[in-house]
């Protein structure tokens, strides 16, 4: 081999691209937690207020991030709520029922969906709320509930594929024996199938969550804002986590409430690598059983 | 005695490639009837075609007259001009047990593996589930081995008892005609044989279909022995049995070729 | 005895209950809008010729809402990220495919696990740790603010590398593994194999890569909101401040400029969504040779 470079030369060469990577992330993380650790305390969360009546929502928490922490944390759930169902629908039609070009066509909606950057999400939000005030609603304004939808749109297309991947996995003799027992296609799904896919669909719920939890760009434009405390209603807007970090950057004033962006900063962080971090066991579990039922020796 | 099925000409094909010519076929309503012939000669296609299971693999084409007694005398299981209704797929799957090569258990607790069925197909009640559950377990000889631990998962059975409670899990559901497919192929001697007891006492009441890869079992078991040669029957013996020897040498015998050159 | 013909081809199958049916329409009626919302949004933009944002100067004081220095920003970001980080990300990708020094065998699972991690970085944790970490330190050694195309740069090179990698490596592996065990045998060492029989085969793989980080470069908000300065002009040096579409919609709504500028707005929107269409089709068409499984 005429090679440009002698072996050695090369090898070492090779070897520094994910050395520099390494050093990379790791300075980043560690300057983050260099920076943050101190501010992680109650404090953090909750300033002066006493933790527990926070929490219960009987006092409001003027200087700490539980308003924002409450905020990500019903931004997730209602998004979850939105996004599920038609999620879930979505995925197991095109697992098992869509013909040829039903599957083509919705396969492209989903792509298209999952190639969408997320300001232009947030941009439709904003949109929506454009086109009601100038028609039907004139009082209509962004809120938890405008952002919690575009996330559910965001979020879709995990949902969609995790599911239908999850479906697609289950060997074909589970399914052969179950329509040789005489279960119709709508029964095998729902007795036979789902049970058997349920691990690797929470996992791509889980990951949804995840998105959910950490994006910014969307709710910048549907309702997020720096300081309006716990959210009061679904038509409300709300603090989140990922806002009130941007936020710290661009405006902070002192030492403390950059800390304190350091601090949320690493919550949003151990919570994102939580969440992926859960559902990669998930998955796991998934191939385990799948695959298990393949070494047992099942196969035809 | 009754006729339980009876085929006329049956011709199956997938895509392009004919796999089945021209098969007619009758078994009465109890005994044990063997299939017999070499891999690839369509005896998994024949049997498919009895619960109309070939349907789920891909596109295929069937033609001829496929008639079943499941209860009412016997029945068209195809559509065709004569007779346009025939009975949904699901309804006729559950009354055509069927029993595969490898033991094919659902990935829940042995007791779950007889109710799921029950309950989803048949819509039965508990207590009628846990009766039937015994009784299936009895027949197959199982109940004895596994009736205190019914709720553990079935996946962990040694391979003879997976296969029982898969005939069990099939005997359960009332079927009129069992359909096995190699069922002893994968497991042992002495499993092999449990089973082929049970197959016997089994022909007393239903008639059974058995596809066999073994000719001492086929001319152990059979009642009726027919043999495949690539798609189209060979031969069928109903009264005098040959041995397993004979049954061999047939196998083995080529029909000559066209030699294209 | 009648022959009857029988093709099951024809019998209908299952169908999907209405609640199944329900939920697809809602998901398909949720991309519908999306797509109809910000075409039909950015369409006054194209008829109007007073505040045309097909302009050079943003301005919206003096009555200008150009945004084509943000069309080229967000192009520049984005074939300057991948100009940077394609490279690493094959280097890493073949590293990690054909490194065979035992020693370094723990290493290649790290590096996996990290670049699985970084994949779980929110993208806002990481322009917050560079706003106050590579800012400073590019204001120092390059001049200006700091808050410019190079840092932006660098870091969006940083998101898509995992992506890259992963795909990269699921491309190449499966061909090299299946060369291993003959070649090692005729005494070519991986990166032989790798460099001399399976590259020159996977354009398609590496296309599929560059093309990915592309667009997920393009549609990325937070990186360069908060590190490229959003100066609304063209930048004629990596150490100039400029600004993407995409910053420039977030800026645009948080300051609420008016009716006036929506449409600069919408405009940008749809510019977005259309590459990032282009980008999904070019990746579908990349990815043809799949077939789908097939069902019971």
């Amino acid at each position: 081999m005429h090679a440009m470079f002698p072996p050695t030369l090369r090898v070492w060469l090779l070897r520094l691209a994910p050395l520099l990577l390494l050093l990379i992330v790791l300075g980043l993380l560690f300057f983050l937690v260099q920076k943050g650790h101190s501010a992680l305390s109650l404090n953090l969360l909750f300033g002066d207020t006493p933790p527990l009546m926070a929490v219960l929502g009987q006092a409001a928490v003027w200087n700490g991030l539980w308003p924002a922490c409450a905020g990500t944390l019903y931004l997730v759930l209602l998004t979850l709520l939105l996004a599920l169902f038609p999620g879930l629908c979505c995925g197991i039609y095109l697992a098992e029922y869509a013909n040829r070009r039903s599957a083509l066509g919705i396969g492209l909606a989903m792509d298209i969906l999952a190639g969408t950057p997320s300001i232009v999400m947030g941009l439709f939000g904003f949109t929506l709320i454009v086109f009601l005030r100038r028609t039907f609603c004139p009082s209509a304004n962004t809120s938890l509930l405008l952002s919690a939808a575009c996330l559910a749109l965001l979020v879709l297309p995990n949902i969609v594929s995790n599911t239908r991947e999850a479906l697609a996995a289950i060997p074909r003799e589970l399914r052969i024996t179950a329509l040789a027992l005489g279960l119709g296609k709508n029964a095998m799904i729902r007795h036979i199938l789902l049970p058997q896919a349920v691990h690797g669909i929470a996992a791509g719920v889980v990951l949804a969550l995840a998105r959910a939890a950490e994006d910014t760009a969307v709710i910048m434009l549907t309702g997020a804002v720096a300081n309006s405390g716990l959210p009061a209603g679904l038509l409300d807007r709300f603090e989140a986590l990922p806002f009130s970090i941007y936020y710290t950057a661009a405006e902070y004033q002192n030492a403390d409430e950059l800390a304190s962006g350091f601090g949320a900063a690493l919550i949003l962080l151990a919570l994102s690598a939580l969440l992926v971090f859960l559902a990669h066991l998930l998955e796991r579990r998934f191939l385990q059983r799948s695959r298990g039922y393949h070494a047992t020796g099942h196969l035809c | 005695m009754q006729q339980a099925i009876s085929v006329e000409h049956l011709s199956v094909s997938f895509d392009r490639s004919r796999i089945l010519q021209d098969i007619s076929f009758s078994a009465a309503s109890c005994g044990i009837n063997v299939l017999v012939g070499r891999s690839g000669s369509g005896k998994t296609t024949f049997l498919r075609a009895l619960n109309r299971l070939n349907e789920t693999i891909g596109p295929v084409r069937t033609s001829g007259r496929v008639r079943l007694d499941l209860g009412d005398g016997l029945e068209d299981i195809y559509p065709s001009e004569a007779s346009p209704s025939v009975r949904p797929m699901n309804e006729l799957r559950r009354l055509v047990g069927m029993v595969f090569q490898s033991p094919r258990v659902l990935p829940v607790s042995i007791a779950e593996n007889i109710a799921l069925p029950l309950r989803v197909v048949r819509h039965l009640s508990k207590d009628a589930i846990a009766s039937r559950t015994e009784t299936s377990l009895r027949q197959v000889g199982l109940w004895s081995e596994i009736s205190h631990r019914l709720g553990t998962a079935a996946e962990n059975l040694s391979g003879g008892q997976q296969q029982r409670l898969c005939l069990a899990r099939a005997l359960a559901l009332e079927p009129a005609i069992l359909l096995l497919d190699e069922p002893t192929a994968s497991l042992d001697v002495h499993a092999g044989r449990n089973i082929e007891e049970v197959l016997t006492e089994l022909a007393r009441k239903y008639p059974v279909i058995l596809v066999s890869h073994n000719c001492r079992q086929a001319t152990r078991l059979a009642q009726q022995l027919t043999v495949f040669e690539r798609g189209s029957l060979r031969a069928t013996f109903s009264r005098d049995i040959p041995d397993a020897e004979e049954v061999n040498a047939l196998l083995k015998e080529e029909t000559p070729e066209y030699d294209a050159g | 005895m009648p022959r009857s013909n029988f093709l099951t081809e024809n019998i209908p199958q299952e169908t999907a209950g209405p609640w199944l049916w329900l939920g697809t329409v809602l998901a398909m009626l949720g991309v519908f809008c999306l797509c109809v919302m910000i075409v039909v949004a950015a369409l006054p933009a194209f008829f109007s010729h007073s505040h045309s944002p097909f302009e050079w100067v943003w301005q919206p004081n003096q009555g200008h809402f150009g945004i084509l220095p943000m069309c080229v920003g967000t192009l520049l970001l984005s074939f300057s990220s991948l100009a940077l980080g394609f490279p690493w990300a094959l280097a890493i990708a073949v590293w990690h495919l054909t490194e065979e020094a035992s020693a370094f065998a723990h290493a290649k699972t790290a590096v996996g696990a990290l670049i699985r991690f970084l994949t779980t970085i929110p993208t806002v944790v990481l322009s917050f740790a560079a706003v106050f970490l590579l800012t400073p330190f590019l204001r120092l050694h390059i001049g200006g603010t700091g808050f410019c195309l190079l840092g932006a740069s660098l870091m969006v090179s940083l998101l898509i590398l995992p992506t890259m990698i992963l795909v990269l490596e699921s491309g190449l592996k499966g061909k090299l593994e299946a060369l291993c065990p003959y070649g090692l045998a005729l005494g070519f060492s991986r990166y032989d194999l790798l460099r001399y029989c399976v590259l020159p085969q996977s354009v398609r793989t590496l296309t599929q890569a560059a093309v990915l980080g592309f667009g997920r470069a393009l549609g990325d908000t937070l990186l360069p909101l908060m590190l490229a300065g959003n100066a609304p002009h063209v930048p004629t040096r990596v150490n100039e401040s400029m600004r993407t579409l995409s910053a420039h919609m977030a800026l645009v709504t948080a300051n609420e400029v008016g009716g006036s500028a929506y449409n600069s707005l919408f405009a940008a929107g749809l510019f977005l969504l259309g590459t990032s269409v282009v980008v999904t089709l070019i990746l579908r068409r990349l990815a043809r040779t799949d077939t789908s499984p097939e069902r019971p």
